[in-house]
């Protein structure tokens, strides 16, 4: 899958200034809705946060994953933030620290949840794995840099 | 070294729930364990590597395990991405 086509500028946010889980996903929704993938932004965050409870969405190496499934969706979105600080997204979870500065929030339809759902986050898991990558969206200073990592290679 | 083929047959393949749990399993043995499907091949005790294959249900994978610990991870790993374990 090529994310290029969902990487528009209003979902792509550099240095964000979020000192928290909350800001960060709140923020993130916010863009994925005036990019117009929202029905609902409440209920979407809803149910990013009935995620977010079930199990971490960090996956170590800087970054976070959040996702929301649900019929709020209208069309699957991404956004993207890195953030100016890196921060705990196990903050009051009882769970070990795991910091984070780069943060892809996924929304994706009820129906889609077998097959977008998968694509998105195994074409972002698979580019992020590689250091150079990660070095490259940390370093971007324009949201085409952004998108211009996530064309290289096939 | 064992090798094995399994389809998966998780209800929505190995997105990121079921990949964090496969892994935590995975980790709790000593053997090396590598998953591959089609031509790449990832640690099954990193998240990101087994998410980034997105195995999907119906998907076969290959599992290779090495390690002191192979007969029991074998069974015990197949039987997780085989949905047998709940």
């Amino acid at each position: 899958m090529n994310l290029r086509p969902f990487l528009k500028d209003e979902v792509i946010w550099l240095d964000a200034d979020c000192p928290s889980r909350e800001k960060c996903i709140e923020g993130l929704a916010e863009r994925l809705e005036q990019a117009g993938s929202l029905e609902n932004k409440d209920h979407f965050i809803s149910a990013v946060w009935k995620r977010e409870k079930e199990g971490t969405t960090a996956l170590g190496f800087d970054l976070a994953i959040p996702h929301g499934k649900s019929d709020s969706v209208k069309k699957a979105g991404v956004a993207f933030t890195r953030l100016k600080k890196p921060i705990n997204w196990h903050e009051n979870t009882g769970e070990e620290a795991s910091y984070v500065s780069i943060v892809f929030l996924l929304a994706i339809p009820d129906k889609e949840a077998d097959t977008t759902h998968l694509e998105m986050l195994s074409e972002i898991a698979r580019r992020l794995m590689d250091e150079g990558v990660r070095a490259r969206l940390l370093q971007a200073s324009s949201t085409e840099e952004v998108r211009q990592v996530f064309d290289s290679g096939d | 070294m064992k090798e094995m083929d399994i389809t998966i047959q998780l209800e929505h393949g190995l997105h990121a729930r079921p990949a964090a749990e496969f892994t935590r399993v995975a980790s709790r043995f000593k053997s090396d364990i590598t998953l591959v499907k089609g031509d790449r091949s990832v640690n099954a005790k990193s998240i990101i590597g087994v998410m980034s294959l997105g195995a999907a249900k119906g998907e076969t994978i290959k599992l290779i395990i090495d390690g002191e610990d192979e007969a029991e991870v074998a069974d015990v790993l197949a039987a997780y991405l085989e949905g047998r374990d709940n």
